[in-house]
């Protein structure tokens, strides 16, 4: 049984490398970064933590005079005393009790308030860094590795916190202080309970180098065999469809037995570190009472005073079992901690590349371009993409050369092919991305600088100019009026059902609470086209200038996607808007559709004008109708 | 697999070593006891060594029962949690269904936690079968010491136990509603990072993080009111002992003045009360640990015990028409009422595709659940190959026909095994189903894993393999729901042309879309049941 058998590499659980960025998870704080942040929560309250270590101190010391008094009372026999003292001594012992368990509740609380605060405090600076992480990093972190870190590192943080550390912190007050109270008795004392010493520490630094790794794998182990669940359990209906039931209860089984190995593994480990504690306190009270046996012998002590160490020492096992065991609990406690300070200075934004600050130079200074749109009369442009090239990663040009203006309140329609450039026209125009050469301007102003100028300066985030619905389609747990309310986080009830009536979501009058039914994750379980429709109301509470639509539409059936297409004229009135067309019904009805291919535009007109060139937009269009008409 | 009785073992070898563990560190204060008596008073060198040897020997036997009880109980634990989540697994996937469906969420919670809490009984009865060998021994020493102490232990614990039994109920709610609320803002958190590309299309991120805020302050109120609770208790607790403590070293003190017991006893005595205080908080808290239980408990068997959607049918009689999974010319005929959609009579062939338009997109849904045999067929609504599907045990059913849910899942093995799980690969279902392109953007191409099943793929990209998937299956009906709404219109149109080149299936396309339709052989549309008497559905197929 040793942990060396095991060879599974934990690196291989790891994400996968995915598509197209190479993936590069958010930062680790260092000690020193950490430390400090830890530091900087703690004299925040500066006044209060001072309080609390004496609150504990003073609860350690009454506690303490339990086994003084009770030494004391062993004396008052041994010398044959009163039994009025014998009334006294109980009392005291009753008083320090009683204070003890006062002051106890006292630091109990106090504790809490301060690391509860402070845990309060460091997981809502998390999320709200993680939350305003430049996309861009967050995709290539993964969004796995977010979710990790604000959900699994911050319960693990928590855990430690409010699980382990008051008992550990009430702990160390009373081993330091019962050794005190041994010196007190006698200094020999002291020496005889500090040769237990050794063994722990030597016991303490073997158990943690070789559990390290063991609950290192059992973690991941679990992590396995809790996502083989996940999986199973989740897609039960495919696998069912697909008759591999018993390949999947066999995969389960399999996940399981190895986690439960390596849990053994871990455990014979943590048995024998706990053997070799046992041992180190046999040590350590046969050493106290020797000593006691010798100073009484040469009546350097009484008896009481002997028993009263001898009873000190006693009470230390469980303290001392306490610190060392949830040693690791508190070491994985500050490797998370570490994670969760990384993401607060994690942020990297994209540089401005070098050229002038004010982007609109940056078009007019390109001489031999035509005017940019501001120059032309008529309606200005709202979107404008100048000669723009972008790639993901060096090399691998998305887009080559794109020229794309859109007029203010126009309806452009993106048609073609995966791959072809769409979606990263996209996020260009959202600001996600920055273009490798050439401009991008969305009003007048590169995408989303305006909002992180204000971030700089601390100021409240203005109102987006530009909001996207892509396809990924996600209703936020919590009431329907909270998922709404991210939009416009001061709409009132009234305006949140006009936006859900302009949409044409007329379920809503059917839920039984209304706009306080619990939806997304744990709630009421919203059909795709649902989840569309709110989407679409969440943009009519925005109101945005722009809008980017991609919007695909799964298991709607025909009423639905008439009623979605409804829904997003709805939310598109009176907007510009760029929409990535999945149904052609959607590039039909824009004002002008534009077909991309291999990251070029190779088409631009409106629906007549295309269908009349007989191109690429032409053809899908007949194939269309012929389906249309088939109905 | 351990046999059950194995199981009973473990459990009663776990529950030996830890009450022979706690007997042991109930001598330990015993025998500091005897050391002041023998050794120290009378100043006996030879005494001092004879009875630290006696300790080491009681060390030796309690740090060995406490492995052994440990390692036991782990395994016992361990392996009971490991038989559960099977049982759960395997009801989940009973291919009969289950006849209420379960959120995923719920489904999950069951299969982690609950079973593991279930198991946890392991731990309850070994560790309180410890607990009460410590009061025993405790109770048995004071009585050989003084018969009158003794006593008045034995009464005075179980008059503690109810006192602290009453004070740590409410405590329970307390931590729940803490738990609850941490679980509450964790989820949260989890959410809103998961659906952070839309917080960002929203330009909502401090919206979000101002929700959070609330609820994380909710959970700290929780949690401090939780800890109030927990400390108050605690000095309770302490209190309550400390009175004890006090009154046992008092009458014990005044023995030892009276010459009744010895010193050593008397130390022995407040040892044991000491150390006694731990073993009773313990037990104060089994009614509190078998409440958390119950509730798991109940859960669990529910879901084991759900009936099924279908009635097991004759094995015998269904499996004689089941044998034409691979090959021969597949004949599908479908008609008849499904939710509130008549679909009218319609035959597909090998090599034929047709369509089949349903407008309400549940309908839809439970047209291909039907199909898929995930819900009951009316006795000759769908007839394979001459055999009725309502006939068929679902197994049977399900090898003459193919009917994915528009949702289905992909797993997190690679991309080769998601796609032909069961066989070779097939170049023409790879080209048909557009995944040749979804391939190129895949740093490893086929053997890419899908880790966290294809999440970190487009949904575009996973309709994609789904399709691929679904291409490579080989029984003679084919049924797709609705394929390419998540693909754009370019490759849609791809697909819609090379879905005709299967020329040994029959493809049933279940879809509103143009343009698969425009390559239909047929295309049939449903129309939704006017509210007639029953009995009438018939004549509205006719007409």
């Amino acid at each position: 049984m040793s942990a060396d058998v095991v060879t599974a590499d934990p690196g291989q659980a790891g994400p996968a490398a995915p598509a197209v960025p190479a993936r590069t998870i958010l930062p680790v704080a260092t000690t020193a970064a950490t430390n400090a942040a830890l530091w900087r929560m703690l004299t925040m309250r500066r006044w209060l933590f001072a309080g609390t270590v004496a609150v504990l101190l003073a609860g350690s010391v009454a506690g303490l005079a339990t086994p003084a008094l009770l030494g004391v009372m062993v004396n008052v026999v041994v010398e044959g005393g009163r039994t009025s003292e014998l009334v006294r001594f109980g009392l005291l012992l009753l008083g320090a009790g009683v204070l003890s368990a006062v002051l106890g509740y006292l630091g109990q609380t106090l504790l809490a308030r301060i690391c509860e605060g402070a845990l309060a405090d460091l997981r809502e600076d998390v999320l709200a860094s993680a939350l305003d992480l430049p996309l861009e990093q967050v995709e290539r972190a993964g969004v796995g590795d977010v979710v990790a870190r604000v959900s699994g590192d911050v319960d693990a943080v928590s855990e430690a916190i409010s699980g382990v550390l008051p008992a550990v912190t009430s702990a160390v007050f009373t081993i330091a202080l019962t050794l005190v109270g041994l010196g007190a008795l006698d200094w020999r004392f002291a020496l005889a309970a500090v040769a237990a010493a050794p063994l722990q520490v030597v016991s303490l630094r073997w158990f943690l180098r070789r559990s390290g790794p063991v609950y290192r794998e059992v973690r991941v182990a679990e992590a396995q065999r809790t996502e083989q669940v996940i999986e199973t359990v989740a897609g039960a209906t495919t696998v069912t469809t697909l008759g591999h039931g018993e390949r999947h209860e066999d995969l389960v089984a399999q996940s399981s037995i190895r986690a439960i190995d390596l849990s053994l593994t871990g455990i014979a480990l943590l048995t024998r570190f706990y053997n070799r504690l046992n041992i180190a306190e046999l040590i350590g009270l046969g050493a106290v009472l020797a000593v006691g046996f010798w100073l009484v012998s040469g009546n350097a002590v009484t008896v009481g005073a002997a028993t009263a160490a001898a009873l000190y020492f006693h009470r230390l096992f469980g303290p001392i079992g306490m610190v060392l065991g949830e040693f690791d609990e508190i070491q994985k406690a500050g490797a998370g901690l570490a994670r969760l300070v990384g993401v607060t200075t994690a942020a990297t934004w994209p540089v401005e590349g070098g050229g002038p600050s004010d982007p609109a130079d940056r078009l007019s200074a390109q001489g031999d371009r035509p005017a940019s749109a501001a120059d032309v009369p008529g309606p200005r442009s709202a979107v404008v993409l100048r000669d723009v090239t972008f790639a993901y990663s060096p090399g691998r040009d998305v887009l080559t050369g794109v020229d794309l203006e859109v007029a203010e309140g126009e309806h452009v329609a993106l048609v073609g092919a995966s791959g072809a450039g769409k979606t990263s026209v996209a996020k260009l125009a959202m600001g996600i991305h920055r273009p490798t050469r050439g401009a991008v301007q969305v009003l007048g102003a590169t995408p989303g600088r305006r909002r992180r100028a204000a971030a700089d300066e601390g100021l409240p985030a203005p109102r987006p100019d530009a909001a996207m619905v892509s396809q990924e389609v996600h209703v936020f747990s919590g009431t329907l009026a909270e998922d709404l309310r991210l939009a416009a986080p001061r709409a009132s009830d009234a305006e949140l059902h006009a936006a859900l009536d302009a949409v044409e979501a007329r379920w809503v009058a059917d839920l039984p609470e209304g706009l306080a039914t619990a939806v997304g994750a744990g709630g009421l379980d919203l059909s795709p086209d649902r989840a569309q429709q709110l989407a679409l109301a969440r943009i009519l509470l925005l109101d945005p200038a722009v809008v980017v639509l991609d919007e695909a539409t799964a298991e709607v059936g025909t009423d639905g996607a008439a009623t979605l297409d409804r829904a997003a004229r709805a939310a598109l009135a009176g907007r510009t808007a760029v929409v990535i067309a999945h149904r052609l019904s959607q590039a039909a009805a824009a004002d002008r559709v534009v077909v991309m291919d291999a990251g070029r535009v190779v088409e631009s007109g409106t629906h007549d004008e295309l269908r009349a060139a007989g191109g690429q937009y032409a053809r899908l269009w007949a194939a269309w109708e012929r389906g249309s008409g088939e109905r | 697999m351990l046999a059950g009785n194995r199981r009973w073992l473990l459990l009663t070898v776990g529950a030996g070593g830890f009450m022979v563990h706690q007997v042991a560190e109930a001598l330990v204060p015993v025998l500091i006891g005897v050391v002041v008596d023998r050794a120290i008073v009378p100043r006996d060198g030879m005494a001092l060594g004879l009875w630290l040897g006696v300790l080491a020997a009681v060390f030796v036997v309690l740090t060995m029962a406490w492995r052994i009880g440990m390692r036991s109980t782990v395994r016992a634990f361990s392996f009971a949690a490991h038989d559960l989540r099977r049982l759960t697994v395997a009801r989940v996937l009973d291919p009969l269904g289950m006849a209420r469906q379960r959120a995923a969420g719920e489904t999950l919670t069951i299969a982690s936690s609950d079973t593991n809490r279930v198991a946890g009984i392991s731990w309850l009865v070994t560790g309180q079968l410890g607990a009460l060998a410590a009061i025993g021994t405790t109770a048995v020493s004071l009585l050989l010491v003084s018969v009158p102490l003794g006593i008045a232990v034995l009464v005075a614990t179980p008059v503690m136990l109810l006192v602290m039994h009453r004070l740590s109920v409410p405590l329970e709610a307390r931590s729940e509603t803490e738990q609850e609320t941490a679980a509450r803002a964790g989820g949260l958190a989890t959410d809103l990072v998961t659906g952070l590309r839309v917080l960002k299309g929203l330009g909502a991120e401090e919206a979000a993080a101002d929700r959070y805020r609330r609820a994380s302050r909710d959970s700290l109120a929780a949690a401090l009111r939780a800890v109030r609770s927990r400390a108050a208790y605690q000095a309770v607790s302490t209190v309550l002992s400390v009175v004890f403590l006090a009154a046992v070293a008092f009458f014990a003190g005044r023995m030892a003045l009276a010459g009744q017991i010895t010193v050593g006893e008397l130390v022995a005595v407040v040892g044991l009360a000491q150390f006694v205080q731990e073993p009773m908080s313990r037990t104060g808290f089994l009614g509190v640990e078998l409440a958390q239980k119950r509730a798991s408990a109940r859960r669990l068997l529910l879901l084991l015990g759900e009936p099924t959607v279908h009635s097991p049918v004759d094995g015998a009689a269904s499996a004689a028409h089941a044998g034409t999974r691979d090959g021969g010319a597949a004949t599908v005929t479908i008609a008849g009422v499904f939710g509130g959609s008549v679909v009218p009579r319609f035959t597909a062939r090998a090599g034929q595709v047709v369509g089949v338009v349903v407008p309400d997109g549940g309908d839809a849904a439970r047209l291909v659940d039907v199909l898929g045999c995930r819900a009951p067929a009316a006795p000759g609504a769908v007839v394979v190959n001459g055999t009725d599907l309502a006939a068929l045990d679902p197994s049977a059913g399900r090898a003459l026909v193919f009917a994915a849910r528009h949702d289905a899942s992909l797993f997190s093995t690679s991309v080769r095994e998601n796609l032909a799980p069961d066989g070779p690969l097939d170049d023409r279902a790879i080209d048909a189903s557009g995944t040749g392109e979804v391939l190129g953007h895949l740093a490893e191409g086929l053997d890419t894993p899908l880790v966290g099943r294809g999440q970190h793929l487009s949904g575009g990209q996973r309709q994609r393999l789904v399709l691929g998937r679904a291409l490579h299956r080989p029984e003679p009906v084919l049924v797709l729901h609705d394929p390419t709404t998540a693909v754009d219109t370019v490759t849609e149109a791809r697909i819609a042309a090379a879905l005709r080149g299967f020329p040994e299936r029959a493809l049933v396309l279940v879809t509103s879309s143009p343009t698969l339709l425009a390559v239909c052989d047929e295309v049939v549309t449903a129309v939704a049941v006017v509210a007639t008497p029953a009995g009438t559905d018939r004549e509205l197929v006719a007409s």
